[in-house]
């Protein structure tokens, strides 16, 4: 057969043993590809994970704190100037603080009318970033909890008081990767907080968030808060995404569409909490 | 049995500074693909069908570590090779004076090529079958793709030395130079 093939089919200098090499292992490569979907190399990653999560861990911790200690060096002449300026803001803070504990009671007031979980009562688990994605566009992270730590896939990941980064995408033994709302194959169901204008926040390359399928009935505002509307998966209502920067019509001209800028800088991320509940 | 030893080791390490340092360490949130150096040094040294069994250890780290579906990486890391012998052969030896230049435009043309052979593939298996892809390759028209090949071209030499550092170390048979 591969007699009549050089024969007839193709003259014999083109038939060379490289070609059939590269023809064969990229055959066989498209072909495993179709059998991602099948789960049947996720042991095998289960396992390559567990072996690099000691090194990952080692390597990205040490990067974080070389990272720091650059930083710390850079700015140490501006420290002092920094240092008196906290000074004349703690005064003005503590000033505030006054006015801020009646609308914490406002707040809580509040959030039982819109029947938002209380931040303090979510069942959060806690992790170290170890990993990301290393293109650079800040599409998802490498989280040091995994199936055996109760995370599954769908979950919704915040940092510091509920600011929403991602979801959980896949999840193995002791690690697992989480979405971030900055990478594009990442939905969420937002409402502005204002105006209940209700849409999808996605991540754009070179635009950071962009909240999109916003009908031209709905009225969006610049500097108005996204929240999570709740709305499908696991993810709770009230979580902040950002706020908006500017709004424009999509291509089509069907819908709205407003840049959301972020709180967070998802490159610098080091810890996160993934809510199990 | 050192030398594939060794060889592991470097592709495992490289795979996790490529997914735990690089990030963090560069001012863009990306660093070189070390990965696809060491691809593109194989090859200028060992030949494409030498360095086959490299090229596809290095595409299975890089799938396994970053996400993609098992076979991604693998495929578009043989295409480049392929690619990249065929420029070798008939320029780098030809061409004495110009090595420099020709290896700098061998990386550029590699990590172009890289991307375009990604985005070909998921753009294929998304057509065809089931949202497989776990991640998602650079846009072709994008300014970090080109952050990428500046930061490749810059990373190439201190790649290329300790690499031949390591041959030296260890019983390597063949020893060409590119420079």
């Amino acid at each position: 057969m591969i007699k009549f093939y050089r024969q007839i089919v193709m003259p014999k200098k083109y038939i060379t043993a490289k070609i059939v090499k590269l023809v064969s292992v990229v055959s066989i490569c498209v072909f495993l590809v179709f059998l991602n979907p099948k789960g049947f190399f996720d042991p095998v990653r289960g396992f390559f994970l567990q072996i690099s999560l000691p090194f990952q861990r080692i390597f990205y911790g040490s990067s974080q704190r070389f990272g720091k200690t650059v930083s710390f060096l850079v700015s140490i002449s501006e420290i002092r100037k920094d240092n008196a300026e906290l000074s004349r803001e703690n005064n003005v803070l503590v000033a505030q603080i006054t006015g801020l504990r009646q609308v914490e009671n406002e707040n809580k007031t509040l959030r039982e009318q819109l029947e938002l979980l209380p931040r303090d009562k979510f069942s959060l688990v806690g992790g170290f970033v170890i990993g990301q994605d290393p293109q650079g566009s800040e599409s998802w992270i490498v989280f040091d909890k995994g199936e055996g730590d109760g995370i599954s896939p769908g979950m919704a990941a915040i940092v510091s008081n509920g600011i929403l980064v991602g979801k959980v995408d896949e999840v193995y033994s002791a690690s697992s990767k989480i979405n971030l709302l900055s990478g594009s194959n990442n939905l969420i169901n937002v409402v502005d907080l204002e105006t209940g204008a209700k849409g999808i926040v996605r991540g754009e390359y070179g635009l950071g968030l962009v909240m999109d399928m916003v009908t031209q009935a709905d009225v969006l505002n610049v500097g108005d808060t996204i929240i999570t509307s709740g709305l499908g998966g696991n993810i709770p209502r009230g979580l902040f995404v950002g706020k908006i920067k500017e709004v424009n019509l999509s291509n089509d001209r069907l819908f709205q569409k407003a840049v959301v800028i972020s709180r967070v800088k998802y490159s610098k991320l080091d810890t996160v909490f993934v809510i199990k509940n | 049995m050192s030398q594939k030893i060794t060889i592991f080791f470097i592709i495992f390490f490289s795979a996790i500074f490529q997914l735990a340092v690089f990030p963090d360490s560069f001012f863009w949130g990306l660093g070189p693909n070390i990965l696809l150096l060491l691809v593109i040094f194989w090859v200028i040294r060992e030949g494409f069908e030498r360095a086959l069994f490299r090229n596809i250890l290095a595409g299975l780290v890089l799938d396994l570590s970053t996400f993609y579906a098992v076979g991604t990486n693998i495929a578009s890391f043989v295409l480049v090779a392929f690619l990249i012998s065929f420029i070798s052969k008939r320029f780098l030896v030809v061409v004495r004076n110009w090595r420099i230049f020709i290896l700098t435009v061998t990386i550029i043309f590699a990590t172009l090529a890289n991307n375009l052979f990604l985005n070909a593939l998921v753009y294929v298996v998304n057509y065809f079958g089931e949202a497989v892809i776990g991640s998602v390759p650079v846009p072709f028209f994008s300014s970090l793709l080109i952050k990428e090949i500046i930061l490749n071209v810059l990373f190439f030499p201190p790649v290329y030395f300790f690499m031949e550092k390591i041959e030296r170390s260890s019983l390597w048979q063949t020893r060409r130079k590119i420079f």
